[in-house]
């Protein structure tokens, strides 16, 4: 579709002439309401061409998934008293296990989880960026999605740094950090919520500013809420681990890669009209 | 159509006709196709711009030209491996010509509908 075929300065066509001079104003009869329809279409296919963002979604969910073992092994540990740290000599993200937390009552960090995190997330908006190149390759169009991606790794620098700073001093955690969200353990999804607005911007879609407030609600909840309870409302309980960290897992992952699976389907469907 | 064909005589106190804010460099069907689908992505390449207006490589050549001249856009010649690529870009002139356009076009529209 989009190989350059000579580019500006190129010789005009012969057979030119027959399509439109470009030197006059070649419609004179255009309707100007026929004109600004021809253009709203244009604006649509343009758009449709240039979005791209299931892959971020699926990206990000797949990323949650590879998280589950982190979080599960966290969860059976036997929780240390009231140590809420990220070590030091690792740059971890501050993310505590949800299960050590709701045994104990006292949060314990998990340094993997937090490594993991960094890494993912870190590479997953580096992927992302890669992802839109590619796509404008082969579509021809691009979207401006360098800021999505730069919005998310510099709030997780942020978080990275805030937070040793955060407890040079008591009493500071709740200015500069918002240390509450820590504790189910799922305060990255945020970032990735955040990032996911900046892209719906760029994208210049309506639906996926839909996702994002619905992701980042759901973020929002499993970083305040244990999940759990609901499920046990519903007349479901298990003991096992497991059962305190894969419910507020699954709420973020869950819609990232459903919307990911609607937003692919619905274009599947769309081309194949 | 001139920028000064539809407007009022001096003295008049008549509104000016709405195609008095037409301008030449834009209003033409395939230079405004340009700009609305550089306006509507960061960038696009000249390949997707020739499919999407079916013009020619000539053709579409002349047109940018034109709006490149006018400041309106920004062509950027590059490779991709050894493929020789050419970007479009939309300027902030070029956004406000469209913007004007578009209203002038609107407002022709609301005219016609209203007899």
């Amino acid at each position: 579709m989009s190989e350059d075929t000579n580019g500006p300065g190129a010789a005009a066509d012969p057979a030119g002439g027959a399509r439109q001079d470009a030197g006059t104003s070649a419609d004179p009869d255009a309707q100007p309401g026929e004109l600004l329809s021809e253009l709203a279409v244009l604006r649509r296919r343009v758009r449709a061409a240039r979005h791209a963002y299931w892959f971020p979604l699926a990206l990000f969910g797949l990323i949650g998934c590879g998280t589950i073992p982190f979080y599960l092994a966290g969860s059976q540990r036997a929780p240390t008293s009231g140590v809420f740290i990220a070590r030091g000599d690792i740059p971890a993200l501050p993310v505590v296990t949800p299960g050590a937390a709701g045994l104990a009552g006292a949060p314990v960090s998990s340094v993997l989880l937090g490594f993991y995190w960094l890494l993912a997330l870190v590479g997953g908006f580096l992927v992302m960026t890669a992802w839109y190149r590619r796509h404008a390759r082969r579509a021809g169009v691009t979207s401006a999605a360098r800021g999505a991606a730069s919005t998310g790794i510099i709030l997780t620098t942020l978080v990275l740094v805030l937070w040793p700073v955060s407890r040079l001093q008591p009493g500071w955690p709740g200015v500069l950090f918002p240390w509450f969200l820590t504790i189910h353990g799922m305060f990255p999804f945020l970032i990735v919520g955040v990032s996911l607005f900046v892209l719906a911007r760029a994208e210049r879609s309506w639906g996926l500013a839909g996702i994002a407030v619905l992701f980042l609600a759901a973020a929002l909840v499993a970083c305040s809420y244990d999940v759990e309870n609901v499920i046990g409302r519903l007349g479901y309980f298990s003991g096992a681990p497991w059962f305190s960290v894969l419910p507020n897992l699954a709420l973020p992952v869950g819609v990232l890669l459903l919307s990911a699976a609607a937003v692919l389907g619905g274009r599947r469907w769309q081309a194949a009209r | 159509m001139s920028a000064a064909a539809g407007a009022a005589s001096p003295g008049s106190a008549s509104p000016a006709h709405p195609t008095s804010g037409l301008d030449d460099r834009v209003h033409q069907r395939h230079r405004l196709g340009v700009l609305t689908i550089t306006a509507e992505a960061e960038r696009a390449d000249f390949g997707y711009l020739r499919e999407a207006l079916g013009l020619t490589p000539g053709n579409l050549s002349r047109h940018l030209t034109v709006l490149e001249e006018a400041g309106l856009v920004q062509v950027e010649k590059g490779y991709e491996g050894r493929r020789p690529r050419t970007w479009v870009r939309i300027t902030r002139p070029g956004r406000s010509a469209l913007a004007a356009e578009i209203a002038t076009l609107s407002e022709l529209v609301r005219r016609l509908d209203s007899g």
